[in-house]
């Protein structure tokens, strides 16, 4: 299948997508396929990004290119987590053990298994009650977002930015599983999948104002937005990869900006996609209508009916208290 | 909306078995056909939430069970508990694709138009069709038939998320295996998918409010089958109700029985029935009655109470399968258009596919004896037969049901691997209203499970020379009953 405009993951061109890429010969099913132009997405009209100093986008091309880019290494406590709840052997007291060890991990988890995100039927007071009611899959992805929130979500100079950037995060993560619920689909799944998706950006961003000094080049905060915005899903794919997280994650995180592309994982690419834009309405930084929702191209090959479309827009409160529990 | 108004000699809403078959009879009759579908592509929930995904997963259940058991349990196989369960269907798509493509395939070359979107009814005779991106066509047709299938019921106490409690249309979105499964119904969807991750490792644990599942099939079978699921480390409560099922906010579905037991899994399915899938189609606008099921009522031709729109396949309630459905399609086309009916056999073979499958044809024992007051029961272990000890299938029974003179045969049951294709040997042999002796005097190849028939219409054939040597050394009813239950 011909690729003749690719989707660039550039800030503000997120809803210019072509629909016919999706549209598998089976789903043409008559007025969908004829109707593909019509239900084009209005295209935002990006205010121009000033470039990028070449000096500046060559170094980190090739960082990139040869694996070379600093990547936030997962913290040990975080490492060890992961490791053990993915071991049917682990015993919880042993899980404990470890994480009473860092008492900001304790503190993270206890705040955040307290959050509307989780809403427990009672409070957890205690790290003994939280890990036996979370149970192992909850702890790991528990340790993973509190991870990506003192790892990678924190860079120097760009602290409203970043922090802004995590909300959306736990925003996509919260529409993802709604709309994979919607679908019958697999909703751990989708939760982590939009929760990762943009992991990618602090990394960029953090990437280049370390080479920025390095190489003492000038360049405008909007520059490095841009191209955090143009790297992060091969960035964010980097990283979710030596984290060691599953390989269809890193699939999707690598494809959610053109899912056409991905060779296994097309569906929670595109499913991704359009949870992100959900969270975009939602928290930002981007502006998208609840009429742009209402007729999104993804819409058609998600096979989402208007009704789900509004049921899911009916939960901005639900989400947005998510979001602020934990944000 | 559009202004133009399409028309069509009939529209049939639905692609599952019953509507695809209905689509090809009446646009091979030579009527212009518009098929409408909600889902991507056709098929309905048979080939993308049904019997195809569960299937393929069951394979693969399957192949691992008998590995074990045709190698003897020399193997430590184990399934991890970080396997994914998309891993272990890995086949599905292969096989969903090649089912939809012949399907495609046949719409095609049989020139149906075909629609993708919701339909509504606006009056008897009229539809209207919202697609996703929010177009709505009108579509005026002179038959209507509903093939709109059914969805999982969801009762009031059940609270499904279809993340933690699911259902039979979430049940296979499930990442990981989990350790434990609570399975809700004693039906063929339950014992299907408690049989299935039961053989995959899984602690599954099935509740019921009946002291049996399957209470509707032959005891013998249904008990054979529960020594199969105890054998592979599942757990049946029978005879229990469910106050509540529920997530316990972080840890585990908990399921509360007014017993005061208390059941804890990783994971809950909830299997307590299917209600017809109409709540989409508006089919009040077109005075279409309903039982107090929430089942369209049908006459005998599959007619509703507008006499120009058709009800077929699970919309209309029991038996739900999908060989019925595609037989229900073409009877109500062949009606609709006055096309002459084809003799066609009304005897429906049963398949459940759990492991291990059990599948049925004909008259089961009750049945004889409220028709012919007394049968003849010829049976045969698997065992008994040299293909069942090669393969590993020894847990299996055939069980012929003869009349009471021990000639013709009335009906089979089986339970054991390959039930499901074995059983149309009997089948056709009921349609020749053959006597058990064909099953004697007719070779077969060897070794095969098919030698079981032969077995078990020696059996029949044994008992009915005993009667005539000898009436009085049979029980009083002579003939009833005949052949004591094969020992487990």
């Amino acid at each position: 299948m011909g690729i003749p405009f690719p989707l660039r993951a550039v800030e503000g061109s997120h809803l210019d997508l072509d629909l016919k890429f999706f549209v598998r010969p089976s789903m043409a099913l008559g007025a969908n396929a004829r109707n593909a132009d019509k239900t084009r997405m209005p295209t935002l009209a990006p205010t121009p990004a000033p470039p990028l100093p070449q000096p500046l986008r060559d170094a980190l091309v090739e960082r990139i290119r040869d694996g070379s880019l600093e990547l936030p290494v997962l913290p040990e406590v975080a490492s060890r987590v992961i490791t053990l709840t993915m071991d049917d052997k682990t015993e919880m007291a042993q899980l404990g053990q470890l994480i009473q060890r860092d008492q900001s991990m304790t503190g993270h988890l206890l705040r955040l298994a307290n959050s509307a995100l989780y809403s427990p039927p009672t409070p957890i007071v205690s790290l003994q009650q939280a890990l036996s009611r979370l149970g192992m899959k909850k702890v790991r992805e528990i340790a993973l977002m509190i991870s990506c929130e003192n790892r990678v979500f924190k860079v120097p100079g760009f602290d409203l930015r970043v922090r802004l950037a995590f909300k959306h995060s736990i925003a996509a993560a919260s529409f993802a599983q709604e709309i994979a619920r919607s679908r019958r689909w697999n909703v751990e799944e989708a939760f982590l999948c939009g929760m990762m998706s943009d992991v990618g950006r602090p990394v960029v961003l953090q990437a280049l104002v370390d080479l920025k000094r390095t190489l003492d080049v000038d360049a405008p905060r909007e520059a490095l937005e841009a191209a955090a915005g143009e790297f992060h899903c091969e960035v964010g794919a980097m990283l979710v990869k030596s984290w060691k997280l599953p390989a269809r994650l890193s699939e999707t995180i690598r494809y959610h900006h053109e899912p056409e592309k991905a060779p296994t994982a097309a569906q929670t690419a595109m499913l991704t996609r359009y949870a992100a834009d959900f969270a975009h309405w939602l928290v930002g930084p981007r502006t998208v209508t609840d009429a742009e929702l209402r007729t999104h191209p993804l819409c058609v090959p998600l096979n989402l009916y208007p009704d789900e479309v509004d049921r899911l827009i009916a939960m901005k409160d639900k989400v947005k208290a998510a979001v602020e529990s934990i944000g | 909306m559009s202004d133009e108004i399409s028309s069509f000699d009939v529209a049939i809403i639905g692609s599952g078995p019953a509507g695809l078959q209905a689509a090809i009879q009446a646009a091979n009759a030579g009527k212009s056909t518009l098929l409408i579908e909600q889902e991507v592509s056709v098929g309905g929930a048979c080939v993308h939430r049904g019997t195809i995904p569960s299937k393929t997963l069951r394979e693969t259940a399957l192949s691992l069970s008998s590995f074990l058991q045709r190698s003897g349990h020399v193997f430590q196989v184990r399934v991890s508990e970080e396997l994914q369960v998309s891993s272990l269907m890995t086949r599905m798509e292969q096989v969903v694709k090649a089912h939809e493509r012949y399907m495609a395939n046949q719409l095609a070359t049989a020139s149906v138009t075909r629609w993708h979107g919701r339909a509504k009814f606006v009056d008897a005779i009229t539809l209207d069709v919202q697609s996703v991106d929010r177009t709505v066509r009108r579509v005026r047709a002179k038959y209507i038939c509903i093939a709109s299938g059914s969805k999982p019921r969801t009762p009031s106490n059940v609270e499904i998320d279809h993340q933690n409690l699911l259902d039979s249309d979430s049940v296979l979105s499930m990442l990981y295996l989990p350790r434990t499964l609570t399975v809700l119904g004693g039906g063929v969807i339950a014992t299907e998918y408690a049989s299935i991750f039961a053989a995959l490792g899984v602690k599954v644990t099935l509740i019921d409010s009946r002291n049996r599942p399957l209470g509707f099939l032959d005891k013998e079978l249904t008990d054979r089958f529960l020594d199969s699921f105890v054998k592979a480390g599942g757990t049946f409560l029978g005879e229990r109700k469910i106050e509540r099922a529920y997530w316990d906010g972080l840890a585990s579905c908990v399921v509360r029985l007014t017993s005061g037991e208390e059941i804890k899994s990783d994971k809950l399915l909830c299997c307590l029935g299917r209600v017809a899938n109409i709540e989409e189609l508006a089919i009040e606008s077109a005075g279409i009655e309903l039982d107090e099921l929430g089942l369209i009522v049908v006459d005998e031709h599959l007619r509703t109470s507008q006499p120009n729109v058709y009800g077929i396949g699970d919309v209309i309630g029991p038996p739900s399968l999908a060989s019925t459905s595609m037989e229900q399609g073409r009877r109500a086309i062949r009606h609709a258009f006055g096309l002459s009916e084809i003799e066609h056999s009304s005897m429906i073979p049963m398949g459940i596919y759990t492991i291990p499958e059990i599948s049925s044809i004909g008259m089961s024992e009750q049945e004889a004896e409220k028709k012919f007051g007394g049968y003849v029961i010829g049976r045969a272990r698997f065992d008994q037969v040299a293909r069942g000890q090669i393969a590993a299938i020894t847990d299996g029974l055939l069980k012929i049901v003869a009349d009471p003179a021990g000639k013709r045969v009335l009906g089979v049951q089986i339970v054991g691997e390959g039930a499901s294709d074995l059983v149309h040997v009997g089948q056709m042999a009921i349609l020749g209203k053959l006597d058990v002796d064909v099953f004697v005097n007719t070779t077969f190849n060897f070794p095969t499970l098919a030698e079981a028939y032969r077995i078990a219409a020696a059996d029949v054939i044994r008992q009915r020379d005993q009667k005539c040597s000898d009436p009085s050394s049979l029980p009083v009813g002579a003939g009833v009953g005949a052949g004591a239950p094969v020992s487990t």
